[in-house]
């Protein structure tokens, strides 16, 4: 009798465990498979190709309400990793960008900037992995759920496990690494992605890495974006997809001609629901229009019950929403700095949300911004001061991918990071980069002095230089930047005030007197008038910087 | 073995044999746009490490590290030395480089070369790479080459053959050994000398072996005795002495885990009698830190050691490996070489022959 229920309650393990195998390793079925050649150059001009082979699966998923659903998606293999001419160095998990075509899913043998990464002269070894996505595929025309919460994370995930068991049950290896990568809409499927895997993959997938780029992390702050240049000609396409996502997959009510303006309201759902317009079609409709030229006041007004709506639905997906990020995680983000189509701001918001996180009673940032490359576990840059979201944001992006998937065997080679590069960026500061210099022989104090910072704080040498010499303005302002963009390119890489502040102390020091310092605070305070070009004007954005970045400004030496 | 034995045993009278073992530290200085070896002799200090090896005069020399200035350290040795098979330098050859993947680029490169003098004569070679190793662009880099052993079959001058390895085993850094970070390269170190007693127990006759090279291990750091000489021990077939142990430190070795004997250095030669045939007695071993200087600095990272050997048995009845007749070579049956057979039987490379 023991022995009977010893027996049962080993077959119900058993059936559990089968059960928990079957779930993380979803069958699959090869629908489509085939060689192609992808390229990298523009305008048709191939500068680089590489012959791949693609594997287009059906696999089980849910839909994004949680109802199952059989899925596509594709696995491009390098040719030379297929045949082994090549050892494969990892996975990557690419979630394609904004597509309206059905032609664009990734099964239709459109590559999604992909062929940028692949077939550039790093040659990358990676097999890649990317869902279609529900509302293309096999499930085309069902309607896209486009940034909208993490709809898409499911799909992506069950896409990766279902490649792994292609992979595994053709002998092909998946080497070490597994990358989680996406640009633009991507990068927001991207984060939802990792997301889910915080949530519920913990112990079946760990990404060495996920690389995200120009995601609108945050929805609502994006809208606030929007909104803000909405009387500027701009790229808000991506904001008329959020609209049409949103309404309805949030179920808004919202009709299209309480949203839209004529004739946008009658082209609205033909665009966004019949698969036969690429994105760059809407967008060349659209180029030199205003929001407020297709978007009805109605959805535009704060105060309206529609914008409220709509808000309200944005604010209850919003990814940060029930995330707990596990901190072994590693992230790279990056966007410029004045992107038109999807605002940094939005993004910046992924930043904040990751740098903020804390163990319990915990008082450090365990993701601490750095622009050096695996010097802590979130790296950032957003330098780059381009509003072209699209050209060279992708390209930065997309190369950036391959740059990293290049790096990451060498740099981890020997199963840690190379002891040499760890070495090298562990006190990598930016105080420790000046030392460094200076232990070279750059004599950085008198380059200090020499641009007229020799003395007091660096707030008054920066107001002298720019009352005196008109040289920051002048530099900045063909780049429609002042100087507080600078400060805060610098602290969304890594580059923190307190850090320039430690520096300049540090280059000034020589000069023990702060004359000049009490000299400009009177300045400034003796000028009531606030005169662009002036320290007043200079200290004025200051201050309005430091609110605006919650800085304790008490902490701060400050000149006025 | 203990020192007063080996004396004992050592005959004043017997044939010597003399080897140097020198990691010539021949990186260039600068790879592509890194520095790497700046502090290394490079190309004209090569010529001098060459000098110096021609003028201790040694009867063979077991080089490690002999990647890109072969010709210097050849430069003065053609006129008294024979020399083995140069295997290449680094990013020197017409051998492409997949700069893309750089991570699966391994030189072909092991750095050994060995030198004889002209009157000794190598009759086999092997090369051998190891089948474990550690550290690509960190850990010393080992697996950029592909680092291993080579096995030579020499008949010396005086017709004794011996069996010579010389060797570049898994290095670890400082850096690494200090935190604590160097276990997997004292895995692989371990698995290096466990595969070198395996191939010495594959083809251990009754010639004695000499084991040279740069091991970067140390007894109390690494389990060499374990590993090496126990197994060789307990076959019944060999027995085993590091030379330095040997005559610096009463044939004690540290203890794994205790502290490291002061004179202690990566560089080892060691020597392995088998129980039936010739064996070797160390007679002299020195670090020659104090020659191998130029302008009072060292000419590498490593100091020669120079071991001699003497026979302590001369029997040449049942070499199994000999290939050739030599008629000239005539003993008795003791072994003793007679230059004037007159009487008895002879035997000529284990056959009885007439007397002339």
């Amino acid at each position: 009798m023991i022995k009977q229920y010893a027996l049962l309650l080993l077959a119900i393990a058993s059936q559990t465990t089968i059960a928990a195998a079957q779930e993380s390793a979803p069958a699959y079925e090869v629908i489509h498979e085939t060689d192609t050649v992808w390229h990298f150059g523009a305008e048709s001009i191939f500068l680089y190709s590489r012959p791949m082979h693609r594997i287009d699966i059906a696999y089980p998923s849910k839909d994004p309400e949680g109802n199952d659903a059989t899925l596509s998606g594709c696995i491009a293999i390098p040719t030379d990793v297929l045949n082994g001419e090549q050892p494969c160095d990892g996975v990557v998990l690419m979630n394609h960008y904004t597509q309206m075509s059905f032609d664009g899913a990734p099964t239709r043998g459109n590559a999604q900037g992909e062929d940028y990464v692949f077939a550039n002269p790093l040659s990358p070894n990676y097999i890649q992995v990317s869902s279609d996505f529900y509302g293309f595929g096999i499930t085309e025309g069902k309607g896209q759920w486009y940034c909208f919460g993490d709809a898409n994370a499911q799909a992506s995930i069950d896409c990766l496990l279902a490649a792994r068991k292609l992979l595994d049950d053709r002998k092909i290896s998946q080497g070490r690494f597994l990358i989680n990568a996406g640009y633009s809409s991507g990068g927001y499927d991207a984060i939802a992605t990792q997301k889910l895997r915080d949530k519920k993959y913990r112990d079946v997938i760990s990404f060495d890495k996920t690389f995200v780029g120009g995601l609108p992390f945050d929805m609502e702050t994006a809208l606030d974006d929007y909104l803000a240049i909405k009387d500027q000609p701009g790229r808000f396409f991506g904001l008329l997809m959020v609209l049409d996502s949103y309404n309805r997959h949030a179920h808004l009510g919202l009709k299209t001609e309480e949203m839209l303006k004529e004739p946008w309201a009658s082209k609205f759902d033909e665009w966004m629901n019949s698969g036969q317009y690429r994105t760059s079609d809407i967008l060349d409709e659209l180029r030199h229009l205003k929001l407020t030229d297709i978007v009805k006041d109605t959805m535009l007004n704060k105060n309206s019950e529609a914008h409220k709506k709509l808000r309200q639905a944005l604010k209850d997906h919003e990814l940060k929403n029930d995330w707990v990020p596990d901190t072994t995680q590693n992230y790279l983000v990056m966007h410029l700095y004045s992107d038109m189509t999807v605002p940094v701001a939005s993004d910046r918001a992924l930043l904040t949300f990751l740098s903020g996180y804390r163990y319990e009673n915990g008082t450090s940032p365990l993701f601490r911004k750095s622009i050096i490359p695996e010097q802590t576990h979130l790296q950032t840059n957003f330098i780059i001061n381009s509003k072209d979201h699209t050209l060279l944001g992708g390209a930065c992006y997309y190369l950036g991918l391959s740059a990293m998937l290049t790096a990451l065997p060498i740099l981890y080679y020997d199963g840690e990071l190379n002891t040499h590069y760890a070495d090298l960026v562990k006190d990598a500061t930016p105080m420790g980069i000046v030392k460094t210099l200076e232990a070279k022989g750059y004599d950085l104090k008198s380059a200090v002095k020499g641009m007229g910072g020799g003395g007091g704080d660096i707030w008054s040498a920066m107001a002298k230089i720019t009352e005196i010499t008109k040289t920051l303005d002048r530099y900045l302002e063909p780049h429609d930047l002042v100087y507080t963009d600078l400060l805060t390119m610098a602290d969304d890489s890594g580059l923190t005030l307190q850090d320039i502040l430690e520096i300049y102390t540090y280059l000034s020091s020589d000069d023990s007197t702060d004359a000049g310092s009490r000299q400009e605070k009177t300045s400034a305070t003796q000028q009531p008038q606030v005169v662009p070009g002036t320290p007043s004007f200079f200290y004025q954005q200051l201050e309005n910087w430091l609110h605006e970045n919650n800085y304790d400004i008490e902490s701060i030496q400050l000149p006025f | 073995m203990m020192g007063t034995t080996i004396a004992a045993m050592a005959d004043s009278e017997a044939q010597t044999v003399s080897i140097m073992t020198l990691n010539v530290d021949g990186l260039p200085h600068k790879l592509l746009f890194f520095n790497v070896n700046t502090d290394g002799p490079g190309s004209a200090g090569s010529e001098v490490v060459s000098e110096y090896i021609a003028s201790k005069n040694c009867d063979i020399v077991a080089i490690q590290e002999d990647f890109n200035y072969r010709w210097e350290i050849w430069s003065r040795l053609f006129a008294g030395y024979n020399h083995d098979e140069w295997s290449g330098g680094i990013m020197m050859e017409d051998e492409p480089i997949d700069y893309a993947h750089l991570h699966n680029h391994r030189f072909k490169a092991d750095g050994l070369n060995m030198v004889w003098k002209k009157d000794c004569q190598s009759t086999a070679y092997e090369r051998v790479p190891w089948q474990q190793s550690f550290g690509k662009f960190s850990h010393e880099f080992d697996d950029i080459i592909t680092k291993g052993f080579r096995r030579h079959e020499l008949t010396l001058a005086n017709g004794s053959e011996i069996v010579v390895y010389n060797m570049h085993m898994d290095a670890s850094s400082e850096r690494d050994e200090s935190v604590g970070n160097d276990t997997k390269d004292r895995e692989a170190r371990l698995s290096q000398w466990q595969q070198l007693c395996q191939h010495i127990l594959a083809r251990l006759d009754n010639r004695p072996i000499i084991v040279a090279g740069d091991m970067n291990s140390y007894y109390n750091r690494d389990d060499i005795l374990t590993a090496f000489f126990e197994p060789l021990t307990a076959s019944g077939k060999a027995t085993v002495g590091d030379a330095w142990m040997v005559l610096h430190n009463g044939g004690q070795y540290p203890a794994l885990g205790g502290d490291k004997l002061k004179s202690e250095v990566l560089d080892k030669v060691l020597y392995v009698n088998p129980t039936v045939g010739n064996a070797l007695i160390p007679v002299s071993a020195e670090l020659d830190a104090d020659g191998y200087l130029l302008d009072g600095k060292p000419l590498g990272d490593h100091t020669p050691l120079i071991v001699t050997f003497q026979f302590s048995r001369t029997d040449k009845t049942g070499i199994s490996t000999v290939q050739q007749m030599r008629d000239a070579e005539i003993y008795s049956l003791s072994g003793i070489h007679q230059q004037q057979p007159l009487r008895g039987v002879n035997i000529v490379d284990g056959k009885k022959v007439a007397r002339p």
